[in-house]
């Protein structure tokens, strides 16, 4: 294993059980026993010191994989290797020791935060696994608050006193704290206004680059992962269809769900009108997926292999690969 | 030629709550065109979504207290119109939809029982009997949701909401409020909640219907790219007050308030330097209880500190500078 690489993800699956639905299916039989295939079979490299960008439209499976990642949840097959070691079956207490390293920031600073603790106190907490020194803890939130810029008359204040984009300031702070080696966003900036999605981008650049960390950047704006990442992978119903370098994938997308995933993205330029490619019909149920490749139902070059047969991530040329049996032409 | 459907006159509405006076609109005024998409454009808290409440008359009253000049539509001052005479207007008149279908639509009912509500009250203020008319009625509904793309109508109408996904579910709102042929739809944010594959299959679906039925559109919605897709004039709002009105095309190629200018350029574009640093707009969004007098982008603005006071003091006008171009700054 290269030691470039930070996190590996190795065939990581993760199906949830559909509990006994309240409603009888259409055969009249009490659906349950059925599984929710929210992740299945992802192999995914994180590299150090860089950003790899997840899209993919919601329900496919992107919030799920960030939580495995962290071991919020086991995931039901497949192995995570940080730093070249197997941590998917550590104890509690061997992984807590790792996590210091793994943080997160969330879509909603709204929930995210408890309301009753201080903001100092939100940025604190996560220090207390690392020192118990009361000088040092004191030092480090007064210098986190500065770095994502916020006021020191504001340390006290709970985070009901703060903006939307000031408390995404104090998630961002928090998850800083133990000097992590990888941050996940996940969907970061969805719930703010583009004034103040610009503000917390330029934040997490900054952050980023004199922390010397890696982010995987999880959105459903394709623009903005362009932005921020060096790499980029698509996902589509729990399946990571295409991946590869950020300009690359964008300009000379393989997967036909990646082409029109980026048709789809209206542009701010009136005069571009007419040029987006739309998708047919809907995205089906992660429960009974499609059989062969998940999005030949939707895909105007099925063939009848792709019903029946599921494409495997294929390196189509240097570091790029696709799931496709019909890669679109470079 | 271009002929006025909507013209609101020195609309303004004020909240009044425990936590003091909510200037949601400042003396707005706002034209929309016979067959035309006006774009609406702001961030949230802005009053976007007021003005097209406060056209409807849908806003509570108290806390709201709404004054305007005049809500002209069609030849009809809708600032005088009664609750009765408003409810004759809506649907027919104008027809609203939101941002999140699942909480528009009625859980308890099949998306083909509300679907004929809207077509049985169209067919009565045109003067038909309903009564004799249920077969001609269901032959709407299955005509209109066949026109928003819905596959397999007939089953679709014994349908309740919660079956549905968001886009299925925006498709059925769209069909509602354009089944009755008003002569204006208010959209409110209609695609922000859904993925951009479907939200480019139910742009292309607005376009098209209102089109069809000849209606004119005002499109509210926060994100720039979407309003350049779809929209022929747009206005950009800041804190309860249009700052800018223009051509779609001028807005983007030729903005003229630095608002409009921050605004666009803080959206990563597609040719900019990978991890290059944003534009940003300095501050937050002023608090409309307090809004500062003269210009309300007055603390924020990178201009107004070359000209300082007059910024601060002044209220700039909205003034036509070039044909059909509106700004409102002092500088």
């Amino acid at each position: 294993m290269s030691n470039n690489v930070l996190l590996r993800l190795d065939g990581i699956v993760k199906y949830f059980p559909a509990k006994g639905s309240m409603f009888y299916s259409e055969s009249g039989v009490l659906e349950s026993g059925s599984t929710i295939h929210a992740v299945d079979g992802v192999d995914l490299d994180i590299e150090r010191n860089s950003t790899l960008g997840v899209v993919g439209e919601s329900g496919c499976g992107k919030t799920t994989l960030a939580r495995t990642i962290l071991l919020l949840i086991k995931p039901t097959s497949g192995k995570l290797y940080f730093e070249g070691r197997d941590i998917t079956n550590l104890s509690y207490r061997d992984l807590a020791k790792i996590r210091p390293n793994l943080q997160i920031i969330f879509q909603d600073p709204f929930s995210s935060l408890d309301p009753r603790m201080r903001a100092k106190e939100i940025i604190a907490e996560p220090l207390g696994v690392v020192t118990k020194n009361r000088e040092t803890i004191k030092e480090r939130v007064r210098e986190l608050f500065e770095q994502v810029g916020l006021g020191m008359d504001q340390l006290n204040r709970f985070p009901n006193e703060f903006s939307g984009g000031q408390r995404q300031r104090i998630a961002i702070a928090r998850a800083l704290a133990t000097k992590p080696k990888l941050v996940i966003l996940d969907e970061p900036t969805s719930a703010l206004d583009a004034s103040t999605q610009a503000q917390i981008l330029n934040l997490l650049l900054d952050i980023q680059e004199q922390y010397k960390m890696s982010y995987m950047f999880i959105s459903h704006n394709v623009s903005v992962v362009r932005h921020m990442s060096d790499r980029m992978a698509v996902m589509y119903l729990g399946k990571i269809v295409e991946e590869g370098p950020v300009d690359e994938l964008m300009l000379r997308p393989r997967h036909p769900y990646t082409a029109a995933l980026i048709s789809s993205i209206p542009k701010p330029n009136p005069r571009a009108r007419g040029e987006m490619v739309e998708i047919r019909g809907e995205t089906p149920s992660p429960v009974n997926p499609p059989s062969g490749c998940r999005y030949h139902p939707r895909c105007p070059f099925a063939t009848k292999l792709c019903s029946e047969r599921e494409p495997q991530l294929q390196e189509l040329e240097d570091r790029h690969s696709t799931a496709c049996h019909y890669p679109l032409k470079s | 030629m271009t002929k006025p459907i909507l013209q609101v006159h020195e609309l303004s509405v004020v909240f009044e709550t425990f936590g003091g006076r909510y200037s949601a609109l400042n003396n707005v005024d706002l034209t929309v065109n016979e067959s035309e998409i006006m774009g609406l454009v702001g961030e949230s808290g802005c009053g976007k979504s007021t003005l097209a409440l406060a056209v409807m008359a849908l806003l509570p009253r108290p806390p709201a207290r709404i004054h305007s000049r005049s809500i002209m539509f069609r030849e009809n001052d809708l600032s005088l119109y009664t609750e009765k005479q408003m409810e004759q207007v809506r649907g027919t008149g104008i027809s609203m939809i939101f941002q999140e279908p699942l909480t528009s639509l009625n859980p308890l009912f099949t998306i083909g029982e509300q679907l004929s509500e809207t077509i049985r009250i169209k067919l009565q203020r045109s003067g038909d009997h309903v009564g004799r008319n249920e077969g001609k009625v269901r032959a709407e509904v299955v005509e209109w949701l066949k026109r928003v793309d819905l596959a397999d109508p007939e089953s679709a109408m014994q349908r309740y909401p919660h079956e549905w996904s968001g886009g299925m579910r925006q498709r059925v709102m769209i069909a509602m409020a354009l089944a009755a042929k008003p002569g204006l739809m208010l959209a409110d944010e209609p695609t922000s909640a859904l993925d951009v594959t479907t939200q480019a299959q139910i742009l292309r679906l607005v376009k098209s219907l209102v089109s069809e039925v000849r209606a004119s559109v005002l499109f509210i919605s926060h994100d720039l790219a979407v309003v350049a897709q779809i929209a022929d004039r747009v206005a950009v709002m800041y804190a309860g007050m249009i700052v800018e009105e223009a051509s779609v095309n001028e807005i983007f190629e030729n903005p003229l308030h630095p608002y409009t200018q921050a605004l666009l350029s803080s959206v990563p574009k597609e040719n900019a330097v990978k991890k290059s640093r944003l534009e940003i707009i300095p501050g937050s969004v002023p608090n409309l209880t307090h809004i500062p007098p003269g210009c309300p982008f007055q603390p924020r603005c990178k201009c107004a500190m070359e000209f300082g006071v007059r910024c601060s003091t002044t209220r700039p006008e909205l003034l036509e500078i070039s044909a059909g171009h509106k700004v409102a700054c002092n500088v």
